[in-house]
């Protein structure tokens, strides 16, 4: 039952009609993948116009959620969704939720880059944060390609790798902390750059979430609050 | 990831299928759990022939005692063939042949000492268009006990009339026209007064074919309250076209698809994750 093709119903509209919300999904994934790239460029680069064009561009994200659930309101209403179907809309409504959420972290990153930018701040941790953000930005990528590609395999290798992301913001975390304790007079800045650390990890958090929902889509299963290892050997 | 990536990941799931032909076709065993504790009735390798054509083909399915069992799939694929075998209703039909075991509480329901007409009156039926007799709304539900005698006098089937009526949900909306025609009532009243007239004999199984089909909306909803509480104290097989109606009033859910019974599973298994790729076609609309 892994096979999920949404475009064989009876009715060519409502094949037409999941097509679309499911596109709308996607392009929704891919807005919010550009603004977390961007408000990322945004503190490295030291570019205040490109971490306001960020924060502006949220606006559109959270009106995209709004738009693809009144969608998946209406096939509810409509359709009345069985098995896939009604699995696909249900992962749809949690997964604009998880984007939605990226995009407010990714604006969150943005308003700390302004911050950091006009304060003509840098320290020697931007290094480790970018590598940080490389490790979710991979993440989150790849699992909107498992996302468009209804691929749970995938799914569950990405979101097993959530686990170095969390020891990564750790790591980067305690170095800041030290940091903020031996400079105390630069706390007000460094504490900008712990909380878009903070906003990278909970990009992870909220990217397994979507994979978790991937796996539900295709496998049926819900697996959220499981441990990795009984996910694999139960339902892989 | 740019449009272009997307248009071409969504493609990349609009697979080669097999047509659902060739799926029926290698089907061999029903998947799912077909069989429970609690038996109410047993059937095990039903085969059911109108005189050469195969209606049915080696279904083995429990029904357990108290519970609400909906069979659903596509016209012609044996569901009503199927429900007619629990109460011997094919008999009526010359050239239908009914072979395999099923058994009503542990007996044979097609053995030669079981009187069909007994029979019927432990598994009782609702059809889909109601079809009260052309008698007062009373008679039509006393029929039934004057025939197997199941009262003493004239009170006790009053008494019953009335508890009849009470568990159809109908006895307030009548109780002041009792000697009015039953063919007077509205659609959803009629189905109610049959089913009156059901319950009035005091059956244990309740067969329903279809019994909301022709009520509107509301008829519908009184219908299925109904189903929910009869279910307290009857074991329901319903056969339904409207597969919200099976995924509301059943516990279980059985899927037939051209004679054979593909999938049985918890309703709510069934209308969320079906294991058997027809089963998940024809739930989801996908059988043009």
């Amino acid at each position: 039952m892994d096979n999920l093709d949404f475009n064989q119903h009876t009715s060519n509209q409502y094949n037409a009609e999941l097509e679309d919300i499911r596109n709308a999904l996607l392009k929704m994934g891919g807005m919010v993948e550009k603004q977390l790239k961007k408000s990322i460029q945004a503190m490295l680069q030291n570019n205040e116009k490109m971490a306001d064009k960020v924060i502006k561009k949220d606006l559109g994200i959270n009106a995209m959620e709004v738009k693809i659930d009144e969608e998946c309101t209406q096939i509810i209403a409509k359709r009345q969704p069985a098995a896939s179907d009604l699995r696909l809309i249900y992962a749809i409504i949690k997964c604009i939720t998880d984007l939605e959420r990226i995009g407010d972290e990714a604006e969150k990153i943005a308003k700390n880059a302004k911050f950091l930018i006009s304060e003509g701040y840098s320290c020697e941790y931007y290094k480790s944060f970018e590598n940080l953000s490389k490790l979710v930005i991979e993440n989150l990528s790849q699992t909107l390609n498992s996302l468009a590609r209804l691929d749970a395999e995938e799914a569950l290798i990405i979101a097993k790798k959530d686990e170095i992301i969390d020891f990564e913001f750790e790591k980067l975390n305690n170095d800041i902390i030290l940091h903020m304790s031996n400079n105390p007079h630069e706390l007000e800045k460094t504490v900008r750059l712990s909380w878009s650390a903070k906003a990278l990890e909970k990009i992870g958090d909220h990217t397994t979430n979507i994979c978790e929902y991937i796996i539900y889509l295709v496998k049926g299963k819900d697996i959220r609050h499981l441990d990795i290892d009984t996910i694999e050997e139960e339902y892989f | 990831m740019n449009t272009q990536t997307m248009k071409e990941n969504i493609n990349l799931t609009n697979m080669k299928e097999k047509s659902i032909a060739e799926i029926h076709a290698e089907h061999k065993q029903t998947i799912g759990e077909p069989f429970c504790d609690n038996v109410k009735f047993s059937t095990r390798n039903v085969d059911v022939f109108y005189a050469d054509n195969q209606a049915i083909y080696d279904v083995s399915l429990d029904i357990g005692k108290n519970e609400v069992i909906a069979l659903i799939g596509p016209s012609g694929c044996g569901k009503s063939t199927f429900l007619r075998c629990l109460n011997r209703m094919n008999d009526t039909i010359d050239i239908c042949k009914v072979t395999g075991d099923l058994e009503l509480d542990g007996t044979n329901i097609y053995s030669k000492n079981q009187d069909p007409v007994l029979l019927r009156a432990r598994v009782g039926m609702v059809f889909q268009k109601p079809n009260p007799f052309p008698k007062s709304i009373y008679d039509n539900v006393a029929y039934g006990p004057r025939i197997h005698g199941l009262t003493k006098n004239k009170a006790e089937l009053d008494e019953l009339v009335e508890d009849s009526l009470r568990k159809a949900g109908l006895f307030e909306e009548v109780k002041d026209r009792l000697n009015s025609p039953g063919t007077g009532l509205s659609g959803g009243q009629q189905q109610r007064l049959c089913i009156a007239r059901t319950i009035a004999v005091q059956p244990e199984v309740i067969l329903m074919d279809e019994p909301a089909s022709a009520l509107d909306p509301i008829a519908t909803a009184k219908i299925e309250e109904l189903i929910s509480d009869l279910s307290k104290n009857y074991t329901i097989v319903i056969v339904t076209h409207s597969m919200q109606q099976a995924a509301r009033v059943s516990q279980r859910t059985a899927y037939f698809h051209l004679g054979k019974l593909i999938e049985v599973g918890e309703t709510n298994q069934i209308f969320t994750h079906p294991r058997h790729e027809l089963t998940e076609r024809y739930i989801t609309g996908r059988f043009g």
